[in-house]
C-alpha cells in the first residue's frame, strides 16, 4: 500500500500525482470465496477489512451493485455519538466511538474524526430527567456524558438562541463531549483501501441476483457476471434488507422508509457542535467544508425511492430557524434522501438467520453510520469465531421471537408512527 | 460606466441607480444585474475561488454562475453566496466579495496556489493524520480556510407566507418555448400559471437579436405576455424559481417580489394536472489552462451583456467553440465595438451560415484547433492555440474568451422526480429520456435549440398535455446559429498527463487532473468522482461541470458515456433561504399550542406554566411572596386535609357505541368489559401488539352497549389509532362506532375530604352520598345547573370526583365550584402537586413507569389481565423475556436517612458507584422513574423500577446519580406510600 502522509504527498506532486496507485477494484471475480458480502457500504467494507486485518481471513470479495458507499453511508448526516439509554446499545456504540477515535491512523486514511461535542437539548424540565436518567445510564457504563443547564448550554454554543420567548425555550442538554462526527464517504474509501491491500476483491456495480442455498445452508451467491461460491455471505444492504432475505426465504421485522437530510449553501465557520433539537426533530451540524448539514424525522410512510417529501423540509428548516435565528437568510443546496430499514424495536439486526452460513448485518434505522467501525469489526469476529461476541449478542434476529427487544425509546413496533 | 454602450439594452437609462462594491460606490440603470453594473464599470474580478483564491470573474449571465459569489445586504439584512448575475441592482445595494483577506484585489489566502501542487484532489484524506491529537487543530485552520460566504449574525427581520395554488398546467419558463406552450393551453381554456427566474419573460430573446412576426424578439416576447396576463385562467410569476419537483406533479417555487420590497420573497406550493419544462439550456465552458481566468467567458452571455444590459465586457476577443452558436456572437461583438481576433473551432468545419457570418466580418476560424492556454494574472492577456494534430502554437492576444463549449439542455427538474436522462453522443450531453416520465419537455430543455422548433415543440407539447392540435401563428423572421454538431475534445485534454489548470468545475475549484487522479485512485464511478474531487458539490450543484466530468471520465477510464450515467440532479435547482422555506412557523409558531378549555381561569388564577409537548398546564398556583415549591406543598398538604380543584380536560375521551362494543373494548384492552355494571367506572390497560402497556384510563360503562372511555394526554393519539386499527384492519366484522369527543368536554378533578361537600353546593340533581354513589360510580345529571357528567374515581388517592361539563362552560363551572369550595378551603392545584400526590398513591404516569417497556405485571397490575382470552398484546406477552423473575418492576424507595432527596433520573446499584473500577462498566439493577418530597410523609419518595423489585422489599440498594454527583442509600418499599388499603377513596 502506497503510505499516506504529507512526505509522500510532496513526493507525489513533483511528478503531478500520476504516480498513486489503485486502491479498491481492478481485480478478476473468482469462483469461491470463504466469505462474500454483500453490499460495498461502510459496514460490508469494514467487515472485510476486519476479518483480513484481525482474523487474517483475506480469500473474501466485496460486491456492491452500485458505487461504494452509495447506500446510507454517503446519505447520513456524519454523526457520531454514543450516547444510549440502554447499556445494550450504548456498549455497542462506545465500542464504536473508540474504534472511530483511532481509525484515520489504523486506516492510514483521514477520516476527519471531529470530536466537537453532541449536545441533545432539553426543552421541558420532563426531559431533563429523561436525559439525567440515560446520562446516568451511559456514566455506569463508563462513558463520559454530561446533563447541561442552559448558561452551561449557552457557553458551549453561543450561536443557540436559548431565550424565553420562544415556543419550546431550552431547559438545558445531555451533552457528550466526545460526539461529533466523522467524514463519511471516507469511511467506505479508508476500509476499502485498507482491505483491498490485504487481498479482499472489491467489486462495483455487481448486483447479487439470488443466493444458492443448498439444504438450508448458504453455498454462494447469484451475480450477472456469474455464480460465485462463498463458505459463508454476510449482507449489509441497508435500505434492501428485506429484499435480500426474501430471496434466502425468510422475511425480517423491518419496515423500509425514507429519511431525508440536506446542506447549506458553505460558509464560514458557524455552527460548532452538532445539535440535536427533539420538539419535533431537527439536528445540525457543519461540514468541514462549511456546508450546515441537517436531517430531521423520517418520512412518514414506507418506500423505497431515495427521494422524501418537502413537507418534511419544511418542518425540520422551521425548527433549526427556531435554534438559530440567524440561519433564517442562508439557503438551502441540495436535498437528498437515504433509505433506512427500521427494525421492530429501532435497534440492529445482527448475524445468524434462518439460513446457515448467511449473516445479516441490518436495520440500523438511524444509526448505522455511527455503528460502522464496530459493526464491521463485530462481524468479522464473530465469522472467525464462529459465536456471537457478547456486544452484538443482544442484536439477534431471535431476539423478537422472545421478547429480549432492545427498545431504546420505549415506542414499540410503529417506525413511521413515532 | 466605460464598458457601457451608447445605445440598445433592456435597461432604463432614466434610472440610475447607485450601488456600492466593496466599499466602492458605483451607478447602474434600473434593468442591470449586479454583475452586469459591475462589468460596465470593467470591474473583472468579483470573486475569489473556494480552494485556491484565485481571482475570478463572471462566467455567465444566469442561475448556473459559479464564479461571481457575493455578499449583499447590510445589518440583519445581509445575504451571502449569491451570484451578482441574479442580483437585479437597485438603489443603495451594498455587495461585498467573499473568501478573500484583506481585500478582493490582494488576497493572503491565495498564497494557496503555491502549495496547489500539494492541494490536489482528496488530499486532506492522505495528510494531517499525525499526530493523532492534531487533527482537531488541523480542523481549525482548514475549517477556517474553507466555507465561502460568512453567515448573517442577526435574526432576520423578514417575515415570509406560503401560497397554496392548483392549476392544469404549470409552465416552468417564459421563454419562446415556454410562452407559445402558455398560449397555447390558454386559449384551450386550461387553467394555466407561468414561471421563470427572471424578472421579465422572454428568456433568451431578452439575448439574442432575433425576430419573430415581425417584431423584435423581447417585444414579441412583451406582447404574447400582455396577451396571457389580460386572460383570467392565466397566472403568470416572473422572479419566481420552481425549485422542487415531487411526486405527483407537486413544484415548489420561491417567488420574489422585488416591485413591492427587495426582501418580500413567498414560497409557491403548486399542484398541477400536467407540467411543461421549457427550462431553456445552458451553455457549457471549453477546457483549457487559465480556462477559469477574469475575462473568460461563456459566449452566449457576452452576447447577453451587450444585447441586454448594453455592456461590453471586454475589447480584444477570441472565441473558442466547439459549435455553430458561438459565431452567431460575432457581429453582435463587432457592432459592439470588441475586435474579435479569431475563431478557435474544435471542429473541422462549421455551417454555411457559420462560416458566412465570420467571413463578412473578416473574422480568421482555426479549425481543428483548440486553446491549450490562456495567460494572464488579474485577467487574461492572451491565448495559445494548437491544432489538434500538433504543430506549431500561436498566441493572441485578448482581454476576453468567449467559450461555446455546446448547450446541455436544463433537465434539473425533470430528472429531480425521477425523469430518467441519457446521454446523446451527437449533443454531447445529457437529454431527457421522454418516455420515462409525465412531465413534458419544450424548447431547448428538449433540444430544440432553433427558434422555430423552439416555438413549435412549445405549443406541441401544451397540444400532447391536453390531447389538443392547436396551432399558434408566427413566423420566425430572424434567428442565430445554433448548435447543430458539436466536437468535443475530452480525449485530448484526458491524454494530457501533466498537471494542469484546465478547471472543470470552477465553483469547486476542481481541475482535469483532480479528475484524472480521481479515476487513477479507482474512484471511477461518476458519483465516487464527484464525492473524492467535490466536483458539482458546489452551490450551483455543478450547472456548467457535471457534463464535461461525464466525458472525461468517459475517457479517462475508457467506457462510452452513455455508461457512466449520471449525479443525481436534486432539488433546490438553485438554493432557497431557509426563511422562506419555514414561513412563519418559526419561533413562537414553531408549532400550535395546546391549551384547556380552564386555560383562562388559570391564568386569572395566577398559574405559572410548565410546558409539556405540544401542551401548557399551570404547573401551580403561587399566591403573593410565595416560592414555586413552597405553593406546590401548599396545593398538595391542602388536598390531602381540605379539598383541592384540578384541571383534567386533556385527558383524551371517547365514546363507544354499538352491538360489539363489549367485544371490541374487550380485545383492546386487557380488562374484561362484560361484567362493568351500568353507571359504573373501572380502570383499564391497553397493552401495544408487541406486549408492553400502551396507555391506561377510566371506561364507563353509559348503557348496555355505550361505554366512556378516558385516554392518557400523552398518549391519547396512538391509543386512537390502536382502536382505529381494530375496527378497520384486525376486526372489521366488528359492529362499532367510535367518536372521540376530547375537545367537546372540559373536566375538573375535586379531591381531597371535603370534596363531597363541595359537590353537595353544587346543587346536583342527584343523590351524591357515599351509599348512592360510591368510588366508582358514575352519574350523569346537571352540577350547578350545567349538565354534567360525574366520576368518582381518583388518581390523587383521595376522595374525588371528576366533573365533565361542555367545554364552553369552563369558566361557569370553574368559578362555581371555587365559589363552593370557598368555605372548605378549597385551592387549585397544578401538575407539580397532582404528580406528587400520584407518587405518594404509587399510581402510574405516562413515560416515567408506562415507558414503553413495562408491561401489568411489571407495575403490580398482573391481577388485570384476562387469562383466558385474546386481546390485543396478549401473545408476545407471554415471551420468554416477558415472563422472567428478574423484570424491571415497580416499587417505592425511600432514604435509609429518611432526610436525602433521592435523585430524579438515578440509577440503582446494589454497592456505590464509587467500588467499581474505574474503566469497569457498572450493571444497573434499575433507575428512579419519579421522585418527591412527600410533604404527607414529610420525606423524600421515589417510585422506581427495579430488578426483581417486589421480591427485594426492605433491601438496602444505593440510587447514583453521576452527572449530579449525589448518591443516597435507599431502601425498596412498596410503591403505595399513602393509604394502601383504599380507604379514604371510598369513606
Amino acid at each position: 500500500m502506497q503510505h499516506y502522509s504529507i512526505f509522500n504527498l510532496v513526493k507525489h506532486a513533483l511528478s503531478g500525482h500520476t504516480g498513486w496507485n489503485r486502491c479498491f477494484g481492478g481485480r478478476p471475480l473468482r469462483k469461491y470465496y470463504d466469505v462474500v458480502i454483500v453490499g460495498g457500504g461502510g459496514h460490508g467494507l469494514a467487515t472485510a477489512y476486519y476479518l483480513a486485518k484481525n482474523h487474517g481471513i483475506t480469500n473474501v470479495a466485496v460486491l456492491e451493485r452500485g458505487y461504494l458507499g452509495g447506500g446510507n453511508t454517503g446519505r447520513n448526516t456524519t454523526m457520531i455519538r454514543s450516547d444510549y439509554l440502554l447499556p445494550e446499545n450504548s456498549d455497542f456504540k462506545e465500542f464504536s466511538l473508540q474504534l472511530w477515535e483511532g481509525l484515520s491512523e489504523e486506516l492510514n486514511f483521514n477520516i476527519m474524526v471531529s470530536q466537537r461535542g453532541y449536545l441533545d437539548l432539553a426543552c421541558s424540565e420532563g426531559d431533563i430527567e429523561a436525559m439525567t436518567t440515560r446520562a446516568n445510564s451511559i456514566r455506569l457504563r463508563g462513558i463520559d456524558c454530561e446533563i447541561l443547564d442552559v448558561n452551561e448550554v449557552k457557553k458551549i454554543c453561543p450561536e443557540l438562541y436559548v431565550g424565553p420567548d420562544t415556543r419550546y425555550p431550552i431547559y438545558g442538554a445531555l451533552y457528550q463531549a466526545r460526539g461529533g462526527i466523522a467524514r463519511h464517504d471516507a469511511v467506505a474509501w479508508g476500509y476499502a483501501r485498507g482491505a483491498h491491500d490485504l487481498g479482499v476483491d472489491i467489486f462495483e456495480n455487481c448486483s447479487v441476483n439470488d443466493f444458492n442455498i443448498n439444504n438450508n445452508r448458504v453455498a454462494g451467491v447469484k451475480t450477472p457476471q456469474g455464480d460465485v461460491q462463498a463458505g459463508q455471505v454476510v449482507v449489509a444492504v441497508a435500505g434492501s434488507s428485506s429484499l435480500m432475505a426474501a430471496k434466502a426465504g425468510f422475511t425480517l421485522p423491518i419496515e423500509t422508509v425514507p429519511a431525508q437530510a440536506f446542506v447549506s449553501e458553505s460558509l464560514k465557520p458557524v455552527i460548532n457542535q452538532v445539535i440535536n433539537f427533539n420538539m419535533g426533530y431537527a439536528f445540525i451540524n457543519q461540514s468541514d467544508k462549511g456546508e450546515l448539514v441537517m436531517g430531521g424525522d423520517l418520512e412518514p410512510y414506507t418506500g423505497y425511492v431515495q427521494r422524501g417529501g418537502f413537507d418534511r423540509i419544511e418542518n425540520t428548516i422551521s425548527r433549526l430557524i427556531t435554534m438559530f435565528p440567524f440561519l433564517s437568510r442562508v439557503r438551502i443546496m441540495r436535498t437528498w434522501a437515504g433509505i433506512c430499514d427500521v427494525s421492530m424495536d429501532y435497534s440492529p439486526i445482527f448475524g445468524p438467520t434462518p439460513v446457515d452460513g448467511l449473516l445479516f448485518s441490518c436495520g440500523w434505522g438511524y444509526s448505522g453510520f455511527k455503528a460502522t467501525p464496530a459493526s464491521g469489526w463485530l462481524m468479522a469476529d464473530n465469522i472467525a469465531n464462529d459465536r456471537m461476541h457478547p456486544l452484538s449478542q443482544p442484536f439477534v434476529l431471535s431476539r423478537f421471537r422472545d421478547g429480549y427487544v432492545v427498545d431504546e425509546s420505549g415506542s414499540g413496533p410503529y417506525p413511521t408512527a413515532r | 460606466m466605460t464598458n457601457r454602450l451608447k445605445n440598445g439594452g433592456l435597461i432604463d437609462r432614466s434610472r440610475k441607480l447607485s450601488f456600492s462594491f466593496d466599499g466602492k460606490v458605483y451607478t447602474g440603470f434600473e434593468g442591470d444585474t449586479l454583475a452586469s453594473a459591475l462589468l460596465a464599470h470593467d470591474v473583472s474580478i468579483m470573486g475569489r475561488s473556494f480552494k485556491y483564491h484565485r481571482p475570478r470573474g463572471v462566467l455567465s449571465a444566469g442561475s448556473e454562475e459559479p464564479n461571481a459569489l457575493v455578499g449583499v445586504g447590510t445589518g440583519n439584512r445581509f445575504e451571502p453566496n449569491l451570484p451578482a448575475t441574479r442580483v437585479g441592482l437597485y438603489d443603495g445595494l451594498v455587495a461585498r466579495s467573499q473568501n478573500c483577506w484583506p481585500s478582493l484585489s490582494y488576497d493572503l489566502g491565495a498564497f494557496t496556489r503555491f502549495l496547489s501542487p500539494i492541494l490536489t484532489a482528496g488530499f486532506y484524506y492522505k495528510t494531517f493524520m499525525k499526530p493523532k491529537w492534531a487533527w482537531m487543530k488541523y480542523e481549525r485552520v482548514i475549517r477556517k480556510m474553507a466555507g465561502l460566504g460568512v453567515s448573517p449574525k442577526e435574526p432576520d427581520p423578514d417575515t415570509y407566507d406560503k401560497r397554496f395554488l392548483h392549476c392544469d398546467i404549470l409552465v416552468v419558463g417564459a421563454g419562446p418555448a415556454g410562452l407559445s406552450a402558455a398560449k397555447t393551453a390558454a386559449i384551450s381554456g386550461a387553467r394555466v400559471i407561468l414561471c421563470d427566474e427572471d424578472h421579465i419573460t422572454g428568456g433568451s430573446l431578452l439575448s439574442e437579436d432575433v425576430s419573430i412576426n415581425g417584431m423584435l424578439g423581447f417585444q414579441w416576447a412583451q406582447s404574447l405576455t400582455s396577451e396571457l396576463q389580460a386572460m383570467d385562467n392565466v397566472e403568470l410569476f416572473t422572479s419566481t424559481t420552481v425549485f422542487n419537483h415531487s411526486e405527483h406533479n407537486y413544484l415548489v417555487a420561491i417567488s420574489e417580489n422585488p416591485e413591492t420590497d427587495k426582501s418580500s420573497k413567498t414560497l409557491l406550493k403548486i399542484r398541477s394536472k400536467q407540467v411543461i419544462f421549457a427550462t431553456g439550456s445552458i451553455e457549457l465552458p471549453q477546457l483549457f489552462d487559465g480556462n477559469d481566468l477574469p475575462g473568460v467567458m461563456l459566449a452566449n452571455s457576452v452576447r447577453t451583456y451587450i444585447n441586454r444590459y448594453a455592456v461590453k465586457p471586454g475589447k480584444q476577443a477570441v472565441i473558442y467553440t466547439n459549435n455553430d452558436s458561438a459565431y452567431g456572437s460575432i457581429p453582435v461583438m463587432i457592432k459592439a465595438g470588441i475586435a474579435v481576433n479569431v475563431v478557435i473551432d474544435n471542429r473541422d468545419s462549421a455551417s454555411e451560415e457559420a462560416m458566412r457570418i465570420a467571413n463578412n466580418q473578416n473574422v480568421a476560424i482555426l479549425f481543428s484547433h483548440r486553446i491549450t492556454k490562456a495567460k494572464g494574472k488579474r485577467r487574461v492577456v492572451s491565448v495559445t492555440t494548437q491544432s489538434f494534430g500538433g504543430g506549431t502554437s500561436q498566441t493572441f492576444p485578448c482581454d476576453l474568451v468567449c467559450m461555446a463549449g455546446g448547450w446541455s439542455p436544463t433537465v434539473h427538474l425533470f430528472s429531480q422526480n425521477g425523469g430518467q436522462l441519457v446521454f446523446d453522443e451527437t449533443l454531447a450531453t445529457l437529454v431527457a429520456d421522454k418516455n420515462s416520465h409525465s412531465a413534458y419537455l419544450a424548447g431547448a430543455a428538449d433540444c430544440k435549440f432553433d427558434l422555430d422548433s423552439c416555438l413549435k415543440s412549445g405549443t406541441s407539447a401544451a397540444n400532447k398535455a391536453f390531447g389538443l392540435s392547436l396551432q399558434l401563428d408566427f413566423t420566425v423572421d430572424r434567428d442565430i446559429p445554433v448548435q447543430t454538431t458539436i466536437k468535443t475534445d475530452w480525449a485530448q485534454i484526458a491524454s494530457i498527463k501533466k498537471r494542469n489548470k484546465t478547471f472543470v468545475d470552477f465553483h469547486a475549484d476542481v481541475t482535469v487532473a483532480d479528475l484524472a487522479l480521481a479515476v487513477r485512485e479507482g474512484y471511477q464511478n461518476v458519483e465516487l468522482a464527484k464525492r473524492y474531487t467535490t466536483i458539482g458539490m458546489g452551490m450551483d450543484q455543478g450547472k456548467t461541470a457535471n457534463i464535461h466530468a461525464i466525458g472525461l471520465i468517459s475517457e479517462l477510464t475508457g467506457q462510452p458515456a452513455q455508461d457512466i450515467g449520471h449525479t443525481s440532479y436534486r432539488a433546490p435547482y438553485t438554493p432557497v433561504s431557509f426563511g422562506v422555506v419555514a414561513g412563519c412557523e418559526i419561533h413562537q409558531k414553531l408549532d400550535f399550542e395546546r391549551h384547556t378549555p380552564f386555560y383562562h381561569c388559570h391564568v386569572n388564577a395566577g398559574a405559572v406554566f410548565d410546558p409539556s409537548a405540544t401542551w401548557r398546564y399551570p404547573k401551580c398556583f403561587p399566591r403573593e411572596n410565595e416560592s414555586i415549591s413552597e405553593a406546590i406543598d401548599r396545593e398538595i398538604i391542602n388536598t390531602r386535609t381540605n379539598v383541592g380543584v384540578t384541571d383534567v380536560s386533556s385527558l383524551g375521551k371517547l365514546e363507544i357505541y354499538g352491538p360489539d362494543a363489549v367485544r371490541f373494548l374487550e380485545l383492546a384492552y386487557i380488562n374484561r368489559f362484560a361484567n362493568i355494571p351500568i353507571n359504573k367506572c373501572r380502570y383499564v390497560i391497553s397493552l401495544r401488539n408487541d406486549g408492553p402497556i400502551l396507555d391506561d384510563g377510566v371506561a364507563i360503562r353509559l348503557a348496555e352497549n355505550h361505554f366512556l372511555l378516558t385516554l392518557t394526554t400523552a398518549r391519547t393519539g396512538k391509543a386512537l389509532m390502536q382502536l382505529q386499527r381494530i375496527l378497520d384492519i384486525d376486526f372489521p366484522e366488528l359492529d362499532v362506532a367510535m367518536a372521540p369527543i376530547s375537545a367537546q368536554w372540559a373536566n375538573l378533578a375535586i379531591a381531597g375530604p371535603n370534596a363531597r361537600a363541595v359537590l353537595e353546593r353544587l346543587e346536583p340533581d342527584f343523590d351524591v352520598s357515599n351509599e348512592s354513589f360510591p368510588y366508582l360510580g358514575f352519574r350523569a345529571g346537571k352540577i350547578a345547573g350545567l349538565t354534567a357528567r360525574v366520576f368518582r374515581v381518583s388518581y390523587s388517592g383521595e376522595m374525588a370526583y371528576e366533573i365533565s361539563v361542555g367545554a364552553r362552560d369552563a369558566q361557569f363551572l370553574w368559578d362555581a365550584v371555587l365559589e363552593a369550595g370557598a368555605e372548605y378551603g378549597m385551592m387549585a392545584y397544578g401538575v407539580e402537586a397532582l404528580d406528587v400526590l400520584r407518587i405518594e398513591k404509587g399510581h402510574l404516569a405516562i413515560g416515567t413507569e408506562i415507558n414503553g417497556k413495562t408491561t401489568p405485571f411489571d407495575l403490580g397490575l398482573g391481577g388485570m389481565v384476562k387469562k383466558d382470552q385474546f386481546f390485543i398484546g396478549s401473545v408476545l406477552l407471554n415471551r420468554p423475556a416477558f415472563t422472567r423473575d428478574d423484570r424491571l418492576q415497580l416499587v417505592g424507595l425511600m432514604a435509609v436517612d429518611k432526610k436525602s432527596p433521592v435523585p430524579p433520573g438515578a440509577q440503582i446499584l446494589e454497592t456505590t458507584f464509587a467500588a467499581y473500577k474505574v474503566g469497569t462498566k457498572a450493571d444497573s439493577l434499575g433507575h428512579i422513574t419519579a421522585s418527591a418530597y412527600s410533604p404527607s410523609l414529610e420525606q423524600p419518595i421515589a417510585l422506581a423500577l427495579v430488578s426483581g423489585g417486589r421480591a427485594r422489599m426492605g433491601e438496602k440498594l444505593f440510587a447514583t446519580s453521576p452527572v449530579n454527583k449525589t448518591e443516597v442509600e435507599v431502601i425498596v418499599t412498596s410503591p403505595i406510600f399513602i393509604d394502601p388499603a383504599g380507604d379514604r377513596l371510598r369513606v
